[in-house]
């Protein structure tokens, strides 16, 4: 009888099971549908932090490859300019050592000859060999001190020496400017060796300081100016210190350098149109933050801030649907979903990222347009639906009850990194000493559904800020 | 009609593979009468059965690129729902207590009385037995597994199955006769 009995029982729950199914229950779906959203949000943050490290790595990579061929062409240019002096400080000591050997020798042989006249004055005995054998011999003061006082007077002899040096002069400034022109072709290639010249700007520079400047050569001052000495000894006196030099003229030309120019505050409307689940609302609010400008060049800054915002949601759908609770033909039974009302509310605090570009600038006034991306930080999400369900069975429609369903969720620490673009357009007027204000209109397009349940965002509005400038 | 409601959609089955939700919550609503009610019977009671229907359909989605189309759907869905329904009674087996005291009631075997049982009033029963005969009485006498394979799923010996399903049988017997007493309680007041 047990055992009958038993048998019976399991077929009785057999039985039940096989044709009982329960009705639909919308608030199943929603809880399955946050975990599949929130599961979701994981994968795409996870995709989305792959995708901003590969940026941020092609950023830098740009970045660096930029900085390298600014520094690169800088060094170049020091490299060039260097390679300029040493040429001409080169061409400039050869000249002068040349000069100053032949000025030397002239002056010894003038010594020599002015000692010969002091001691033919007092001989009264010179004949005119000396006059002949002075002016073939280039090293007049070898041969001047071994000859014989001269035959002629002796400013004859000195007007030729100077004669003579006059030609030698020309010769060189033929030479000079051929050598400029050899170094400009070379300026033009650009195949200079840095160490090779530092090596050659150290001895040059030692040959510089050797070169008596308060020496009588008239040319010399214009040879200098025409080579373009910028640089002066000490720059040029070490290796060390031209390393160095050229590093600060390199730091100097960077195009980019962020520094603080502005802080203020700003308050605005902002309208939040949302939409979900086929619907869409609109909802006004208001948002209050703190700004923080940085500029990067003269007309472009990083503006940014923190703002803190409770956005809205309130949706009246009218849907209703039908669904079938049972896939068995023997059951029937249906439910009706009447969706009455969606609703949501967010407090978060948001950190948009703009550039910021002043296209006109007057005196007291700037137009300036921005664009970039926000940052949401949810502080608390708040998700209400309102549902009325109806569950009929066809056979019998009598046999029927209406039940009311309220679902509820919240939700917090929500973090949606760069999910808005945001563009802007806006009037800065100087209104006292470094004190501005700022009325910026913007609007912010959603890159993706935003929050643990996925609704999507547009807002707009306008930010006014009272802001303390430097500028 | 009930095979063509068996098979799923191929619409549905697609949207799914791209993970739309549309398809997703199309699926859900589809199978979930039937989902809920392997779940409801391996449950204490509907909000257990909830969140193991709910995690078995978060299996269905992240697998449903395992699903050979050219298998029934349901059979698919079916074991996730108990391999699920398993694992959960698995994970809380620790918060699990039941008093296995015998009873000392007198046993009566009135057959007739068990038409009289509604299929609420058997989830109720059901619903009433300790986890580890529930889950024995289902895989043995609802889904047709033999004890090797229930003390595979559970990890217990063959002879632990067998004497939880006989105490299960048992047990449900106590609880047939103390339902209908008490409903008869109430239809007399």
């Amino acid at each position: 009888m047990k055992y009958i009995y038993d048998k019976k029982l399991s077929e009785i729950f057999k039985k039940a099971f096989a044709n009982h199914e329960p009705p639909y229950d919308p608030s199943d779906w929603r809880a399955l549908q946050g975990k599949l959203r929130a599961q979701n949000r994981k994968r795409k943050r996870y995709t989305w932090y792959k995708r901003s490290l590969l940026l941020l790595l092609l950023l830098g990579f740009l970045f660096v490859g930029t900085w390298l061929i600014q520094k690169s062409e800088s060094l170049k240019k020091e490299e060039i300019k260097i390679a300029q002096t040493q040429s001409a400080a080169k061409l400039n000591e050869t000249q002068y050592t040349t000069n100053t050997e032949s000025k030397v020798k002239l002056s010894e042989g003038e010594h020599n000859n002015n000692k010969n006249v002091d001691q033919n004055i007092d001989n009264q005995d010179y004949t005119k060999k000396g006059a002949q054998n002075t002016l073939p011999n280039i090293p007049l003061s070898n041969k001047a001190q071994n000859q014989k006082p001269a035959d002629k007077p002796l400013n004859t002899q000195q007007q030729n020496a100077l004669d003579r040096s006059a030609i030698a002069s020309a010769q060189e400034k033929a030479r000079y400017d051929a050598d400029k022109e050899q170094l400009t072709a070379q300026n033009q290639n650009k195949e200079t060796n840095h160490a090779n010249k530092l090596d050659i700007t150290t001895k040059a520079h030692s040959n510089w300081q050797s070169v008596d400047l308060g020496l009588t050569w008239k040319q010399l001052p214009q040879i200098v100016a025409q080579a373009d000495l910028s640089l002066d000894s000490s720059q040029l006196s070490k290796e060390a210190q031209d390393s160095a030099f050229i590093a600060q003229k390199t730091k100097a030309n960077s195009p980019l350098r962020l520094r603080w120019i502005a802080s203020g505050l700003a308050i605005g409307p902002t309208v939040t149109r949302s939409k979900h689940a086929g619907y869409s609302s609109q909802n006004v609010s208001f948002q209050v933050g703190v700004t923080s400008d940085f500029s990067l060049s003269q007309r472009l800054s990083l503006a940014t801030g923190l703002y803190y915002t409770k956005r809205q949601m309130s949706i009246y759908p009218e849907n209703k649907e039908i669904i079938p609770t049972n896939n068995h033909t023997s059951n029937d039974n249906t439910v009706t979903i009447n969706q009455e009302r969606i609703g949501g509310s967010w407090q978060l605090i948001e950190m948009p990222v703009l550039l910021r570009y002043d296209f006109h600038q007057k005196k007291n006034t700037r137009f300036f347009v921005g664009a970039g991306f926000n940052n949401l930080f949810y502080i608390h999400e708040y998700y209400r639906e309102d549902f009325w369900l109806q569950y009929s069975q066809v056979p019998d429609p009598r046999v029927s009850r209406t039940q009311r369903v309220l679902y509820e969720r919240e939700a917090s620490n929500v973090i949606d990194l760069a999910s808005m673009l945001y563009f802007s357009a806006g009037i800065e007027t100087r209104i006292g000493k470094g004190l501005s204000l700022q009325v910026e209109p913007y609007w912010q397009l959603p890159v993706r559904s935003l929050g643990s349940e996925g609704v999507f965002v547009q807002t707009g509005g306008i930010n006014m800020r009272l802001q303390y400038s430097r500028r | 009609m009930e095979q063509k409601r068996e098979e799923i959609d191929p619409t549905i089955l697609q949207g799914c593979l791209a993970g739309k939700e549309k398809y997703q919550e199309m699926l859900y609503k589809q199978y979930y009468g039937y989902a809920m009610s392997v779940c409801l019977r391996y449950s204490n009671h509907k909000e257990e059965a909830a969140e193991v229907l709910n995690d078995s359909f978060l299996k269905v989605f992240n697998k449903i690129h395992q699903y050979d189309p050219k298998k029934s759907f349901r059979g698919w869905l079916r074991r996730i729902l108990i391999n699920t329904s398993i694992d959960y009674y698995r994970r809380n087996e620790k918060h699990y207590y039941h008093s296995d005291v015998e009873s000392a009631m007198a046993e009566e075997y009135d057959l007739n009385v068990l038409d009289k049982l509604s299929a609420e009033d058997i989830y109720k029963i059901i619903q009433k037995l300790p986890e580890i005969y529930r889950i024995t009485f289902n895989l043995y006498e609802v889904e047709g597994y033999s004890h090797e394979e229930i003390s595979q799923k559970l990890g217990v010996p063959a002879g632990t199955s067998r004497s939880n399903l006989s105490r299960a049988k048992q047990k449900l017997r106590e609880l047939v006769k103390q339902h209908l007493k008490v409903e008869y309680e109430v239809y007399l007041r």
